[in-house]
Order: C-alpha cells, then sequence, then structure tokens
C-alpha cells in the first residue's frame, strides 16, 4: 500500500492506494497532486488569482464562467434548494467578509449590513453564465470543492485501474475497495480528546464526511465563530458524521445538518456519528 | 478523524515488475532514432555543398523552395533570417546536425506539451460528468446521461 501525506485546502490530508512500485505511485501521485493544487488555486476565496476572487471582485453583475465552474456551481445551487438554504455558498461567502473586522462592533457591523445580501437567491446561473442580483453578494466554495476534489481523486484512480485506494482531505473521506482484506476502518476523532475516537466506521466504496464547529473557528475579542457560517445562534450539535455515495453529497448534508438540524437526510444516506 | 490502517510503512511491496518502465525507455529510444533520422535527412536536403552544416545561403534555398519562391523577396528573406538565426544556437553562421536535431526535438516537446494540456481539460470533463452522474442517480434522476447543469435544475 502506498501512502502519502501532505497539506491542501489549509488541511491535512492523505492517500492510500495499492500499486506494484513505489516508482508507480510516485508517478500516480504527482498527478494527483498536479490536479488538487489547480482545483485548491481556482476555486480559493482568498487567491487573488482565483476564478473565485475575480467573481467576487467583478466590475458588473453579470459574469461568465469556467465550464467546470458552472457546473460546481449548478451543483452548490441544487443543494441550496435541497437543504433549504442551510447549506448556501453566498451565505458562507458574502458573510466571510465579516471575519475581517478586527473588533466584535465591526463585526457585527459588518455582518448587519451584508446580511440581506447574504443568501443563494441573488445569484442566478444561466449555463455559464452567472447573474448577481446586487453588488454585495459573495460565493465562497469552500463548503463544496474540497469534496469534489476528494471525490475526483478518488474517480481518478479508479480510471487508472487501482483497485483500493482511500482519499482523506481534512476528514472529508472516500474509499473503495479492500484494505489487507477488510473494509477501510475509520475512526470519527473526539473533538475534546484528539487521541481517542468515538466511534469508529467500516467504509468501502462510500464516503465518509464529518463537520464539526469545534477544529476550525475565527476569534475575535475572545469570542469564536465557526468556519461553518449559520444564520442561526443556536448550536445544537457540535459535530456531525454522515455516510453517502459520493463526499460531495456527504460534505453538504453534514454541514447543512449542523446548521439546520431538523431537515430530513435523503435515503441514500446515513448519520454515521452525531455529538 | 484518524484513520484505521493507516499507521503502517510507507510503502510495502512484493511485486518487482519493471515491464511498465522498460516500455517506456524503449519507446523513448525508438523516438530518438526517427528524431535523429528526420535531422540527417533534412541536412542531407539542405547541405548542398556537403560540408556537414548549413549556411545562410543554403537555408534561403530551402527556403525559397518549399515556398515556391524563387526571387529574394524581403519579407521572405527577414522570416529566414529570424528562424536561421533561432536554429543557429551557438551563432557559430551555420546550423550543425545537432542543432538542428535539438530544434526539432524542442518542437516536438512543445507540441506534446499542447497535448497534454487538452487530454487534462478532457479528463477533467469526463470525470466531472461521472460524478454528476452518480449524484444525480443518489437522487432518482431519471436523466441521468448527461452533464450538463441544466439537469441539476430542480
Amino acid at each position: 500500500m502506498y501512502i502519502a501525506h501532505f497539506s491542501a485546502f489549509t488541511t491535512p490530508c492523505e492517500l492510500q492506494f495499492d500499486v506494484a512500485t513505489k516508482e508507480e505511485g510516485d508517478r500516480i501521485l504527482a498527478s494527483l497532486l498536479t490536479d488538487v493544487k489547480y482545483l485548491q488555486k481556482q476555486y480559493s476565496f482568498f487567491d487573488v488569482t482565483s476564478e473565485i476572487y475575480a467573481i467576487n471582485h467583478r466590475q458588473s453583475d453579470t459574469f461568465t464562467l469556467s465550464k467546470e465552474l458552472s457546473v460546481i456551481l449548478a451543483l452548490a445551487l441544487f443543494y441550496a434548494r435541497l437543504t433549504q438554504g442551510a447549506f448556501d455558498i453566498a451565505l458562507a461567502g458574502t458573510l466571510k467578509q465579516a471575519q475581517k473586522a478586527i473588533s466584535l462592533h465591526e463585526y457585527q457591523a459588518i455582518s448587519a449590513k451584508l446580511t440581506p445580501f447574504a443568501n443563494f437567491t441573488a445569484l442566478n446561473l444561466e449555463g455559464e453564465r452567472l447573474y448577481f442580483s446586487n453588488p454585495y453578494t459573495q460565493i465562497d466554495l469552500g463548503g463544496i470543492v474540497k469534496e469534489y476534489a476528494v471525490d475526483q481523486t478518488i474517480m481518478r484512480l479508479q480510471t487508472m485501474g487501482i483497485s483500493s485506494a482511500l482519499v482523506n482531505f481534512g476528514g472529508d473521506i472516500a474509499a473503495y475497495g479492500m484494505c489487507h482484506d477488510e473494509p477501510w476502518c475509520i475512526g470519527i476523532q473526539d473533538p475534546k480528546k484528539p487521541d481517542v475516537n468515538v466511534a469508529t466506521v467500516m467504509l468501502r466504496d462510500a464516503s465518509l464526511c464529518t463537520s464539526g464547529h469545534s477544529k476550525r473557528y475565527t476569534a475575535i475579542e475572545e469570542h469564536r465563530f465557526s468556519h461553518i457560517i449559520s444564520p442561526h445562534s443556536e448550536q445544537r450539535y457540535a459535530q456531525m458524521s454522515i455516510i453517502a455515495p459520493t463526499t460531495v453529497d456527504a460534505g453538504v448534508w453534514s454541514t447543512a445538518l449542523l446548521v439546520n438540524p431538523t431537515l430530513s437526510l435523503p435515503k441514500h444516506m446515513s448519520k454515521a456519528f452525531v455529538l | 478523524m484518524t484513520i484505521g490502517n493507516s499507521l503502517t510503512s510507507s510503502y510495502s511491496s512484493n511485486v518487482h515488475s519493471q515491464s511498465s518502465a522498460s516500455s517506456m525507455s524503449s519507446s523513448s529510444q525508438d523516438f530518438g532514432n526517427v528524431m535523429s533520422q528526420m535531422a540527417s535527412t533534412l541536412m542531407t536536403s539542405m547541405d548542398t555543398n556537403n560540408n556537414n552544416s548549413i549556411d545562410k545561403s543554403e537555408f534561403q534555398q530551402a527556403i525559397d523552395s518549399l515556398s515556391g519562391n524563387s526571387s529574394n523577396a524581403s519579407t521572405s528573406s527577414s522570416n529566414a533570417d529570424q528562424i536561421f538565426s533561432a536554429l543557429d544556437t551557438n551563432k557559430d553562421g551555420t546550423i550543425s546536425s545537432d542543432e538542428l536535431l535539438s530544434a526539432l526535438k524542442q518542437a516536438q516537446s512543445s507540441d506534446d506539451a499542447s497535448a497534454t494540456q487538452t487530454s487534462t481539460q478532457k479528463s477533467i470533463e469526463d470525470l466531472q460528468s461521472s460524478l454528476l452522474q452518480k449524484i444525480l442517480a443518489a437522487y432518482g434522476s431519471t436523466d441521468t446521461t448527461t452533464s450538463s447543469n441544466a439537469s441539476l435544475i430542480a
């Protein structure tokens, strides 16, 4: 089994796959990393050369997208409707601007000003043309592009003829085939005790994503703001783990259920663990 | 999140097949031979005084012959000068067989890079289409044959 660790999308990542030689593994890894770095750069919220940055700093309310981004956005809007706005790239992108505030007062003032525009209904996608209803709405693909990258990576490995693989980008995990003649065994970490697993999941030809408020956040005047931006102040769950056929599906729904626990999970998915 | 089975050595294998590496090396060698033959043929056709190098007048004759132009038009001459200068990498006033071979290889690698970029774009679109089909199938969509984002509109 070939194993590689690296950083991408600001999180630790891991790849495991079955190959005959280390040289073959090195070659495959180099190819996969090229694609991962491309996705990370192209759809970054902060990178000034990214397509997302260009959209968010647009000069007009209409923007022509690359074909790949138009499909990712269509997917994101599809999930926004399905989750009744609990997963919303416009909410995340627009209110993320408030995180640059240097005081709690400023944060609250920016949030209040932008909230009316922080909604996916401000976007209208027609083919490869994206229309904005106002100049303030911004988008952030942070909640979907990492999961998309995991799915793309696992599919690349499959097309290369790899019979068994695991892709883990910061807790967004896809596994196919077997590991030493058994399904892949995944431990779900206790957010308060990193050395302790609160549950283990056996995964084969499926994805597991865990979303939580505790790992990544912005602190302003000792007040923590989760990286999962939500219109609701109440946080019923601290962590949500979902199993689904694709990582995009698992990632979107683990986030959506964390934001709005009253949503019904589609039947083709299951909750692996809730904290 | 931690992963079981991952706290092992970074790589282990009992297989020592090198067949793909061997075939790659052989293929690369064949390609090199073809390039050498092309350079040799070009050299023979242009080197009219048989001194194993091409001077500027021989090169201009070859360009005129290829373009069907027997007169020394200024634009044709200017283009030929630029190409000659680019091929004459050591600036000794002649193009050697090595310089010709190097230029051919460089042109080929440029074509390869362009082909790779096109192939990568196609690969991304294919994977994206497959992923969409898989997602839509899970939601019970009857139309999973298209990668068009129109199929995602509820």
